[in-house]
């Protein structure tokens, strides 16, 4: 059990090695990175759009719940914006990507695999990781980023409809909270945690999706293990990487 | 046989997935030109044998040796280059699902980036006139009937005109016409194009139509070896084993 956990770890990192020096050597398909951009927006913006709104509105709900116990109600959107910029915009984004993407990705590329796609692939002379793999990681860390300044703001925005229309905050003392407590260090560590998290979620869907054995019952399983593979990478990495990006602030 | 070089050669290979020894001593050689049929029940590793000569798999033990050249010791891209002489027709054609028809058969020829968009527009036509279907160009893979899909899984393995063809059960799951049809368009390619092919099936008046010399394989080896006739005559039990008439117990030659 434990050596086939160790086993598949190797596995995938062998996968990202080889993705390397793939982008490395051959660089990446602009056409098939421009489409796999727009179908992880596509797939992924209206979802994350909608847990990011109510993230928001809860949090402000929260906060001020916490906050008024010490008559400091005012200090909402200083919370509410550092916890989504620095914490929870990049972690949902992760989480809903593992789910509409990751889930997708694995069970395309596992039936691939299962229908022998993927063997066609390497005897009609090409090489199915800069086909199918190298492409998606790379759009995961462009789209990734640019759907998370999205979550970011909607749901800065959520907190801000509590904090006008139930705590009778003005949106003015909630915005200028936030201009006085953001910095730009804040936004360029959401920017590099998004592309860590989009690497992983995607990279381990992919990996997933290719070590597929079992017909369409073994997609089944690929597809579960990415999803919960890639939020627990998600939580794990979460910590460590916030840890570093701190130490080098 | 003949004085010439052998173009596939295994030299006692085994193969295993863990602890499942699939093969362990698998030991022949196929001559250009010849036509030959791996006959055996499902699951002894048919299949595993067909990617092993396309290089796509690689032996546990033993060599395997295509064109003279031993693939064991390739990398990938050499790999890449010796399958250039490969065409594989997979058992459930594994055509790509989102390119059209065109796309498909052309995608060996813009992937190995010899020809210009109007060659192979040419050859595209050419090939889908060879297997009976010419004009279906703009068709996706899901407008396909089952045997369709195998005639044009043929076109592609055969786009970049290879010497040796490898077929993973052709006509597993066509009804009688369509069995009939894609068994004779092998004969003529084996004709036409003088390749050599090594088909996998467990149709035996099937394997009687497109080959000549039979292999039947069994626990990890070839137990037969020979012209099919003869491999008919001595080995009724397993034909009839293969076939699906065995009514009792086996016995091996
Ligand atoms: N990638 C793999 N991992 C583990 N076992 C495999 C793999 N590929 C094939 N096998 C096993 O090898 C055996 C032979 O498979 P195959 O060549 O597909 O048989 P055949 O084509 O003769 O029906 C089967 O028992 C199968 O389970
Ligand atoms: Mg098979």
């Amino acid at each position: 059990m434990l050596q086939d956990k160790i086993r598949s770890l190797g596995a995938y990192a062998l996968l990202v090695g080889e993705v390397f020096k793939d982008i490395t050597t051959r660089g990446v398909n602009r056409g098939e990175l421009c489409r796999q951009v727009i179908k992880i927006g596509r797939d992924s913006l209206p979802v994350v759009l909608l847990t990011a709104t109510f993230t928001g509105m809860v949090l402000a709900l929260q906060t001020a719940y916490g906050l008024q116990r010490f008559g400091a109600k005012n200090y909402v959107g200083n919370i509410v914006g550092l916890s989504l910029v620095r914490e929870l915009g990049p972690v949902l984004t992760a989480l809903m990507l593992c789910g509409r993407v990751g889930a997708g990705i694995s069970a395309e590329i596992g039936s691939m695999v299962v229908t022998e796609q993927v063997d066609a692939i390497r005897a009609l002379g090409a090489n199915p990781i800069s086909k199918l793999v190298t492409p998606r990681i790379a759009a995961a860390m462009l789209a990734v980023p640019a759907l998370v300044v999205f979550c970011t703001l909607i749901g800065i925005f959520g907190g801000q409809l509590v904090a006008v229309y139930e705590l009778n905050q003005s949106a003015f003392t909630y915005q200028r909270a936030l201009y006085y407590t953001i910095m730009v260090r804040d936004l360029i560590d959401a920017l590099i945690k998004s592309a860590v998290f989009g690497f992983l979620v995607v990279s381990i869907a992919c990996y997933h999706g290719l070590v597929t054995k079992g017909g369409t019952a073994g997609v089944g399983r690929s597809t579960t293990a990415a999803v919960v593979s890639g939020s627990i990478a998600v939580f794990i990495s979460d910590f460590f990487v916030t840890k570093v990006l701190i130490l080098l602030s | 046989m003949t004085a010439e070089k052998p173009i596939i050669e295994f030299e006692g290979v085994g193969i295993r997935f863990g602890s499942l020894q699939v093969h362990h001593d698998l030991n022949f050689r196929i001559f250009p030109g010849e036509n030959v049929t791996l006959l055996g029940p499902s699951g002894v590793g048919k299949t595993l044998i067909l990617k092993m000569i396309a290089g796509l798999l690689r032996p546990t033990s033993g060599r395997v040796l295509v064109r003279g050249e031993d693939l064991s010791n390739l990398e990938e891209e050499e790999l890449c280059a010796v399958r250039a002489h490969i065409g594989m027709v997979f058992q459930g054609a594994a055509l790509f699902d989102s390119l059209t028809v065109y796309e498909n058969i052309a995608y060996p020829l813009r992937e190995r980036g010899l020809k210009s968009e109007d060659q192979i527009r040419q050859i595209v036509a050419e090939r889908l006139e060879v297997i009976g279907l010419p004009g279906i160009e703009k068709k996706l893979p899901s407008e396909l009937s089952g045997g369709q899909k195998k005639r044009v899984g043929l076109a592609r393995a055969l786009a970049s005109s290879p010497e040796i063809m490898l077929f993973d059960e052709p006509t597993t799951g066509l009804d009688p016409t369509a069995i009939r049809l894609i068994d004779e368009l092998i004969v003529k390619l084996q004709n036409q194009y003088s390749i050599t092919s090594v088909a996998v099936t467990h149709d035996i008046q099937s394997a009687g139509r497109i080959s000549q010399r039979w292999l039947l394989i069994h626990a990890g080896t070839v137990v037969a070896d020979g012209p099919a006739k003869q491999i008919a005559a001595q080995n009724q039990d397993v034909i009839d084993f293969i076939s699906g008439n065995w009514r009792g117990e086996i016995t091996l030659t």
